[in-house]
This record gives structure tokens, C-alpha cells and sequence, in this order.
């Protein structure tokens, strides 16, 4: 994950273009190696406990390697073992660029060095960033006072990633696009209340639709809708679990799409980019 | 595994399609389908043979805990089992549920093994 921000800096100051990223970006993609493969090439663990520990994690707020180890199909150990071998969002974004011949090693680094100046991190702090720790990531680029909202972006980042299989790009915004017109949104009720809005154009309402459901969708239809307002249950039905399971006691309502958006002075808004699509998060905490 | 009459009420249609494949692949036919807690009700008034329901429970017009309650209190279809299936299973919802004489729990999104694992149990297997 940390790639988009280091990788959006490159562009930001003119390192590399948008065309040089999307190739990297593409790259990295293909490259990326999940741990149930690596689990799997290693002989620690079955195509059968992959696909539950896979299953497993859609419905909870676990990683992979938590889950295999609450299993009993890893040990601490063979975890570490592969958490070493599968690379970084970071190392892989700055193998990329030496294979393609558009920065030196030393070029890089020095560019890491004035990212970590420019933000003001400390070694340590830069070190979470780069092992793509997504609480520090979206920590330090959000820079939100308020913990539930912070902790809402942080698993939706990561529902985007297991449910959508993408990497995400967060930042805050002042308004929502004219021609981003679907609006998913859902009621989270209880000690406190969150209005909770996902905001799409038609092109990537369809997709997001199209990955969520498994099938080729080609139009806004009752499916399609259907998929996406599932997926925003989903995410909404993992956190308030979460929630809960804290001492608070939350409820959903039911998820629907809707015409209008909270005044901007009401509520929070944030841009979310992941593979080539966008949507826009609106959340507004009665 | 010999085939039982299941209804499924939810009201994402991508839940109901995703369900009822995941049913009739594990030879079950999905004999009733509904969008709502009120439209299960009323389904369930007209055919109660139904060996298994599988409930959501956030829905509009009735909740699934709304509809298990009805259900649980009308002679007709008092013994049908009924799985909550649901993205929402907090402790609240459990214990609403249990207190109701729910027969099982299912979390979202569905997997095909729990699925028979519960089917094998309602057949008493």
C-alpha cells in the first residue's frame, strides 16, 4: 500500500510521469505474491486450509496469518518465514524502477529520505510505513482526531483490499465530483450514529459490482446495485462488530442508495483510489 | 445428500442468487424466496412446508429477529429451523435470536462448507 503514497510523491515532484507509474503500479500488481501462495509453494500449508483461512478472513477483521495460526495451520515461525519472503508494497515499487531503468539505488533512496523529512517521521514511524502497516499509513496521511472514523478508514482500506483485491490511495477532499451520481449509503446506530455514504460514477459503481458479485456485470440493475450496497454491509457489519466487541452498542440499518449528500461543513469526505477505479467516502458522525 | 425444502429470505439480490447457487449445488431446492422479514411472514402463512429458512437480519419493513419472532409464535411454522444469516453477528443479535429458538448462525459472505455442515444438521446427519 505504502507504493501509492511513495509512488504518488514521485509524481508530485516530477521524479517519474503518470505514464512511467501506471506501468510500475500495473507491474507491481502482477507481481504481488499473496501469502496462501507462498503458504502453499513452501508445503506448510493445503489448498483446503488456504481456501478457509481465505473464506475465514472475508468475515472478520483478521490477517491471513492470524488466522491460520488461530487454526493451528501455521506456526509463529513458518509465518515468519513467509512474511519475509513476500516483498513489500515499497520494496517491489523500488525493484520496478530499477528494472525499468527510471531510477538509480541511490536515487531512490535519497527520494525516501525526503519523503520522511517532508512528513516529519522518524526512522521508526518510516520503517511502519514502508512494511505497509495500513493503521500507520492511513494515520499519518489522514491525520483524523477522531479514533472511530479512523479506525472505520482503516478497514474499509482493508475490505477494499481483501474483497476488492486492490491497494488503496486515501485523501481528504472538499466535495464530491458532479458526475459521481451513485451513492451507496447506510445508517450505523447506537451509542453514537454514522451516516456512512460510498460514492461512485456509473463506470466504476459497475465494476466495483462486477468483482464484489464474481460475474461480469454490464449495467446499473438490481444486481449490480444489489452487489455494491452488499459490500458497504458488509464493511459496516465488520466494524460494528468491532464496535461492539469494545463496549459499544451499535446496529445497522438497512443499506439503500440515495439522491442527496451531507453539506460538506456537516461531514467528512475522503477520495479513495484503488486499481483505476474512484470512489468518494462520506461519513457524518451524529 | 438427500435434497430438503429451503426458503431464503434476504434483500440483496446478490445474497439470494449467491445462496440459493451455493443450495442447489448441495442438491437443495430453494422452494421459496423472499426480499423481506413482512414478505417471508406471509410467504411462510401460504406454504409452511419448509424444512429450513435461511434469515437475514437487517431488512427493511421487518427485521429477520421481527419475522423470527412471528414465525416462532405461529403454530403453522413454529418448527421450521431457521439460520440467521448475516454480516451483523453481534452478541445482541445472538442472544435475541437464541432466546427466539433460532436453529443455527451463518456469517456473511456465505461458504458453501458451513453451508452443508448446517444442512447436515438440520437433516440431523
Amino acid at each position: 500500500m505504502f507504493s501509492k503514497y511513495f509512488g504518488n510523491f514521485l509524481l508530485n515532484k516530477g521524479i517519474i510521469t503518470s505514464e512511467q507509474l501506471n506501468e510500475v503500479f500495473q507491474e507491481e500488481k502482477n507481481s504481488h505474491v499473496k501469502l496462501g501462495i507462498l503458504a502453499l509453494n513452501k508445503g506448510f500449508m493445503s489448498l483446503s486450509q488456504i481456501e478457509e483461512v481465505n473464506q475465514a478472513q472475508m468475515a472478520t477483521d483478521k490477517r491471513f496469518g492470524e488466522i491460520a495460526i488461530e487454526k493451528g495451520y501455521l506456526t509463529i515461525d513458518k509465518l515468519e518465514e513467509l512474511l519475509t519472503g513476500q516483498k513489500t508494497s515499497y520494496l517491489l515499487l523500488s525493484q520496478i524502477l530499477l528494472d525499468k531503468n527510471i531510477l538509480t539505488m541511490e536515487q531512490i533512496s535519497r527520494h525516501l529520505f525526503t519523503y520522511k523529512n517532508e512528513n516529519g517521521l522518524s526512522n521508526e514511524e518510516l520503517q511502519e510505513l514502508t512494511s505497509d502497516n495500513v493503521e500507520r499509513i492511513v494515520s499519518n496521511s489522514l491525520e483524523l482526531t477522531n479514533t472511530s472514523i479512523e479506525e472505520y478508514i482503516i478497514l474499509l482500506v482493508k475490505n477494499i483490499e481483501r474483497h476488492l483485491r486492490e491497494k488503496t490511495f486515501i485523501e481528504v477532499v472538499k466535495e464530491v465530483p458532479a458526475e459521481y451520481q451513485l451513492r451507496a449509503y447506510q445508517k450505523i446506530v447506537g451509542e453514537y450514529s454514522l451516516d456512512t455514504y460510498l460514492v461512485f460514477q456509473e463506470r466504476d459503481f459497475i465494476k466495483v459490482a462486477s468483482i464484489f458479485a464474481e460475474e461480469v456485470l454490464t449495467e446499473v440493475d438490481e444486481l449490480c446495485i444489489s452487489a455494491v450496497l452488499e459490500f458497504l454491509n458488509l464493511h459496516n457489519g465488520i466494524f460494528i462488530v468491532n464496535e461492539v466487541d469494545k463496549g459499544f452498542d451499535m446496529d445497522l440499518k438497512v443499506q439503500t442508495l440515495v439522491d442527496d449528500l451531507p453539506s460538506t461543513n456537516q461531514a467528512l469526505y475522503f477520495k479513495l483510489s484503488f486499481g483505476d477505479m474512484n470512489c468518494y467516502l462520506c461519513l457524518e458522525k451524529n | 445428500m438427500n435434497s430438503l425444502r429451503v426458503a431464503v429470505c434476504d434483500d440483496s439480490m446478490l445474497v439470494r442468487k449467491k445462496l440459493k447457487g451455493s443450495l442447489e449445488e448441495l442438491g437443495m431446492s430453494v422452494v421459496i424466496e423472499a426480499t423481506d422479514g413482512s414478505d417471508i411472514v406471509e410467504k411462510l402463512k401460504e406454504t409452511s412446508d419448509i424444512d429450513v429458512l435461511f434469515l437475514d437480519i437487517v431488512m427493511p419493513n421487518k427485521t429477520g429477529i421481527e419475522a423470527l419472532e412471528e414465525l416462532k409464535s405461529n403454530e403453522k411454522t413454529k418448527d421450521i429451523n431457521v439460520v440467521m444469516v448475516t454480516s451483523v453477528g453481534t452478541s445482541k443479535h445472538v442472544k435475541e435470536a437464541v432466546k427466539l429458538g433460532v436453529f443455527d448462525f451463518m456469517q456473511k459472505p456465505v461458504d458453501i462448507n458451513v453451508l452443508r455442515t448446517i444442512l447436515e444438521r438440520v437433516k440431523g446427519e
